[in-house]
């Protein structure tokens, strides 16, 4: 499921690679992972760090505790052992004055018989085994031995029997007590049956017998078995002797080896082993499996027994430590006080130090199980933590999605709604009211997409006007042009006057005209005028205008009376205020007469033969089209052959430069006279003043029609 | 082209015209310049930084002299340079128009 909910997370992010919503969300993404990453990892750190260190503690406490505790048990052990071997040395050095003092009992008895045998009865014996419950002794003689003398003395000294008796069955550790003569008597109490054949019982041979009688004291046998072969025995024997010291026998009793090393293996504090050397060093009784009665191979263990003996019997009682082969042993010996046998208990090293072992194995076993535990927790902290993060991760991402989301809503609104004006649809109906910068956007688009529209509408319709308005001086060029007069090639064959006249109109401005025309066979009509307004209608004024001008003038009229009747008819219906400045003059070509009249137009100038060009007086009158009521007035004079009339617009005087400097009046009059006019033909005149009207305006636009008649006459 | 208007004492109404007074500045001279001769009864036009009049402009003038005379009102030009003097002595302006040397004529001639 989150595979799937992270596949198509990733895949909404890369649809929107590079929306501002998926930056937005990437970054609001990134910036909470890194920063959960880094807090998971320090916490798992942390709780990582905490847990080894606790782990390495325990350690270190197990092996420190095993440590003390080993030496604790060492030091206990070492104890315990010298305790068992002591204890054991005591209990043996017991026994010994016990036995001894048996043997003294029965040297008493003795004693006794010896000094005075009278004062004793016979007593009976036996020459047979019998109960060792009973108190009748078993008596065997030497071999040496005369029965018959001695049969006296076998009854009275038969008394001793009670005291064996007392012995023999004193404890279940002494299995025989006896007394042997010196003269061959041997008394014997036994719990245990002998055998009718030894009957000559050869005991003076025997080592307890020769020993005690040689060393004339107390003496404690090997371990061997008894000469009937039926137990290890240890001899207990002392000699006995008469009152004037005179060697009687030797008193004796034999104990069980093996119901020895029972009495001395009792309960111990310590589960060790224990041996019991002679002082010859052989061993007495051990509760080992060197035992002589267990059937093995003793061979090893006797010099195992013999190294132990040979490394404690010449030191002090105490405990040590020892390597015997390959055992490690902990050996405890005390040397009894009478310095016949030596104890020795030992343990094994590792049995004796089994419980600090277990104890560090405990410490081990706890601080693992801690340690595991600190680890099921880490793990639990770092599963939690993993979950946690995924879980915040999805939160952040659908947090961020939604916040993203919202944040560019608007944009995405305000994109589609700008899209909708690249599209051409002027409109922009994005309500967007976020309080925010893309609301001041929105805002901004939304007057733009109006002040387009306004702007557009605008450009419709000025551009419509302005088609509209080219057509319309297109229109009026083509009309301002066709009522100019084409028929100057007419009068070239004409040798009293020449006439030329050229008109450069201005880019959609107009409004300057001419013509000329004969009125009857000796009078030529001309006139230039400029209409003040733009157009089509200045345009079919000026039709109006030249139609009026022809139509009026009829022979006879002067040039103010027709132009006084042409003002009337043009100011009928002149709510456009048009007017018209003009020049109107007639010329009589057989007199030279020329009479005109200028209705506020610029003054032409007049050109005397060889005299050169000088205004031309005139009476002002008001331009056409202004007032009805104007009476427009005529001036007459008269010109010679060669004499010239300048006719112009102000489009020539006005002609100006980019930075408005008109080209002026004077200029006009300087050119004109500065060369020789009388021998350049009208088309050479106007040429030359054009070109220099170019020259002084130097590429500026040319701003009003620039007209020039000019006439030349000839007597 | 700059149009000022500042009103005198007596009903008089000066426009003072600044720059030139050509086909590209006139529809909208027209426009203002009628405006002010139909809403006052004394109109002085002072033409001190007037530099240039053309026939279009000439006919602006044509138009607010026709209007004025309609309306039965007075108006005046004043302080004309020597350039749009020549203009109007020439085209007989001067005697649609009443034209004073100074703005003081202009007014003492109104009052």
């Amino acid at each position: 499921m989150y595979i799937d909910f992270i596949g198509k997370a990733v895949a909404e992010l890369k649809k929107k690679k590079s929306s501002i919503e998926s930056k937005v969300l990437a970054l609001i993404t990134r910036v909470s992972l890194v920063s959960l990453i880094i807090t998971a990892a320090v916490a798992y750190f942390g709780v990582y760090k905490v847990s080894s260190e606790f782990i390495h503690i325990y350690r270190d406490m197990s092996d420190h505790a095993a440590d003390n505790s080993r030496a604790a048990i060492e030091e206990l052990t070492a104890k315990e052992l010298l305790l068992v071997s002591t204890s054991k040395a005591e209990y043996i050095e017991e026994l010994f004055t016990k036995y001894e003092n048996y043997l003294d009992n029965t040297a008493v008895v003795i004693e006794e018989i010896n000094k005075s045998p009278e004062s004793f009865l016979p007593t009976g014996y036996s020459l047979s085994f019998e109960s060792k419950a009973g108190s009748v002794p078993y008596l065997l003689y030497s071999k040496d031995a005369d029965r018959d003398f001695l049969a006296n003395d076998a009854s009275i000294y038969a008394n001793v029997g009670k005291t064996l008796s007392r012995t023999a069955l004193s404890d279940n550790v002494v299995s025989d007590a006896y007394y042997a003569s010196e003269s061959g008597l041997f008394y014997v109490v036994s719990d245990k049956k002998f055998l009718e054949e030894n009957k000559s019982f050869d005991f003076k041979e025997r080592d307890w017998y020769t020993n005690a009688k040689k060393q004339g004291e107390f003496v404690v046998s090997e371990v061997h078995s008894d000469p009937f072969g039926r137990e290890e025995i240890i001899c207990f024997s002392k000699p006995v002797y008469a009152e004037n010291g005179d060697f009687l026998g030797v008193a004796g009793l034999n104990v069980r080896a093996d119901k020895l090393k029972k009495q001395l293996d009792s309960d111990d504090s310590l589960d060790c082993k224990f041996i019991i050397f002679s002082e010859e060093g052989k061993v007495v009784v051990a509760n080992t499996e060197w035992t002589r009665e267990k059937d093995v191979d003793l061979s090893e263990y006797i010099s195992e027994k013999m190294d132990i003996y040979d490394r404690i019997i010449h030191t002090e009682s105490g405990t040590k430590s020892l390597t015997i082969g390959d055992r490690h042993l902990y050996v405890a010996h005390t040397r009894l006080d009478s310095q016949r046998w030596i104890v020795a208990a030992y343990i094994n090293t590792e049995q004796a130090l089994s419980p600090s072992e277990q104890i560090k194995n405990d410490i081990i076993l706890l601080s693992r199980n801690a340690s595991d535990k600190v680890i099921k927790y880490v793990l639990f902290v770092t599963v939690f933590g993993l979950i946690a993060l995924v879980s915040l991760v999805i939160f952040t991402y659908a947090l961020g999605n939604t916040l993203s989301r919202k944040l560019t809503k608007p944009i995405i609104d305000l994109t589609e709604s700008v899209k909708n004006i690249t599209h051409g649809k002027l409109e922009f109906d994005c309500d967007i009211k976020t309080g925010d910068e893309i609301e001041d956007l929105a805002d901004a688009f939304r007057n733009m997409t109006e002040e387009l529209n306004e702007h557009i509408e605008r450009i419709k319709s000025e551009s419509k006007a302005k088609e509209h308005h080219i057509a319309e001086l297109d229109i009026a060029k083509k009309i301002q042009m066709s009522i100019l007069p084409n028929n100057a090639r007419d009068f070239d064959a004409n040798t009293e006057f020449e006439i030329s006249a050229s008109i450069t109109p201005a880019k959609g401005v107009g409004g300057d005209f001419y013509d000329y025309f004969m009125v009857d066979d000796d009078h030529l009509a001309m006139v230039i005028a400029d209409v003040s307004g733009k157009g089509v209608p200045a345009a079919l004024f000026m039709v109006i205008y030249k139609t009026l001008i022809n139509n009026r003038t009829k022979s006879g009229m002067t040039p103010g009376e027709i132009l006084t009747e042409v003002n009337r008819q043009l100011c009928i219906n002149n709510d456009a205020a048009m007017f018209v400045t003009a020049f109107f003059g007639i010329l009589n070509i057989k007199t030279g007469e020329f009479s005109y009249s200028n209705a506020g137009h610029t003054p032409p100038l007049i050109y005397r033969y060889k005299q050169g060009f000088d205004n031309l007086s005139i009476t002002k009158n008001l331009f056409l089209a202004g007032d009805e009521e104007t009476v427009y007035k005529t001036d007459t004079i008269t010109l010679n052959s060669g004499d010239m009339i300048f006719l112009y617009t102000d489009g020539v005087t006005e002609a100006a430069t980019k930075d408005k400097s008109q080209y002026g009046k004077k200029r006009l009059y300087d050119l004109l006279n500065s060369f020789s006019a009388e021998h350049m033909t009208l088309d050479e005149i106007i040429a030359s003043v054009t070109e220099d009207i170019y020259e002084f305006v130097y590429g500026a636009d040319q701003t009003d029609d620039i007209t020039m008649l000019i006439t030349r006459f000839f007597k | 082209m700059k149009l000022e208007t500042k009103m005198l004492p007596g009903d008089i109404t000066v426009v003072s015209l600044g720059g030139e007074l050509d086909y590209n500045s006139s529809e909208e001279a027209r426009q203002q310049l009628m405006e002010v001769v139909e809403n006052n009864k004394n109109v002085v036009i002072d033409m001190k930084n007037c530099t240039y009049v053309s026939s279009s402009g000439l006919r602006v003038l044509l138009l607010l002299g026709k209007r004025s005379r309609q309306l039965g009102e007075n108006i005046a030009l004043a302080n004309l340079t020597d350039d749009v003097k020549d203009v109007m002595d020439m085209t007989g302006f001067g005697t649609i128009f009443n034209c004073y040397d100074s703005l003081d004529n202009a007014t003492a001639a109104m009052a």
